[in-house]
């Protein structure tokens, strides 16, 4: 039986560690050819195979990592933002860089580095207006700043992964390579 | 004190063992999740079961091999896993310990009131 490789398993080769790219897809595109698709229709097994995606997200390292970095950047925005609103300013315009840089660096991905920055400004941004503080004119200035930042925290933690690989710590490249699931 | 297997990990370790389809004999990752399905008698996730297989190869319990796929996975490779000797020793001694932690005691038990 000939298999047509849905388009989202791209994403889940993208997040498995290299060792298991083409294995654990190639697993889940034959349940899917030979069970899930005949069974269920084109878009129940789209929505099978997400399921299958959001299943390996919790076993992956990195993915727990930035899940941590980022809820712990939203929670001191909003430390910030309920005592001091200026500080709550700054933890928001360092919160997606450093987010960024931190999750490229252990995941060593830059994509990785930059939704996760992005993710962590949006919501920072969302408890902003959530809180419902003043919006001066321009007030959406800081997000493209934030965006701007995140993605260029987010290559710093990449390129810097590679130089410190490349030049001090040559060993390191199998440490810091998310091996497993 | 040799580590005891959870019950997820027994349940991967058994499906390897002694797989109860023709499917699960073949022992790469896809059966290998069928046979815990079936075992646990209840819907699993694949995350769960490959990071378990990860953690039992990384632990030496088993081990692996990348072979050819075929067209019905779009000729994406297959890794077959095969139980080792410390994990037929670890499922020995999980069996072990539940059997001596009921030795004794009358199955089921009554709830007394």
């Amino acid at each position: 039986m000939s298999s047509h490789r849905p388009w989202i398993s791209l994403l889940l080769g993208s997040l498995l560690p290299e060792r298991d790219q083409e294995t654990i897809t190639g697993d889940l595109l034959e349940e899917y050819s030979e069970v899930i698709l005949p069974a269920k229709g084109l878009i129940r097994a789209h929505c099978w195979y997400v399921e299958q995606i959001g299943s390996f997200l919790p076993q992956i390292e990195w993915f727990r990592f930035a899940a941590r970095v980022v809820l712990t950047s939203v929670a001191l925005f909003a430390i910030a933002l309920f005592f001091k609103p200026a500080a709550g300013g700054i933890v928001f315009l360092l919160g997606g860089p450093l987010s960024g840089f931190l999750i490229a660096r252990r995941s060593v991905m830059f994509y990785a580095g930059t939704i996760a920055a992005l993710l962590a400004a949006a919501a920072m941004f969302s408890i902003f207006l959530a809180v419902g503080f003043p919006r001066p004119p321009g007030f959406a200035t800081p997000i493209l700043i934030a965006i701007l930042l995140g993605t260029l925290g987010a290559l710093l933690g990449r390129c810097s992964t590679d130089r410190i690989q490349e030049v001090v710590f040559p060993r390191l490249e199998t440490a810091t390579r998310p091996r497993s699931v | 004190v040799a580590e005891v297997l959870g019950t997820f990990e027994q349940a991967v370790l058994l499906a390897l063992a002694r797989p109860k389809t023709a499917l699960g004999k073949l022992a790469y990752g896809r059966a290998v999740l069928k046979e815990v399905q079936l075992r646990l008698d209840r819907e699993v996730s694949a995350g769960a079961v490959y990071a378990t297989l990860d953690r039992l190869e990384q632990k030496g319990m088993v081990s692996s091999q990348v072979r050819e796929g075929d067209d019905s996975r779009g000729n994406l490779p297959r890794r077959y896993f095969t139980i080792e000797p410390s994990g037929v020793e670890a499922l020995n001694d999980a069996r072990a310990v539940a059997d001596r932690l009921w030795d004794g005691v009358r199955w089921p038990l009554k709830v007394t009131t």
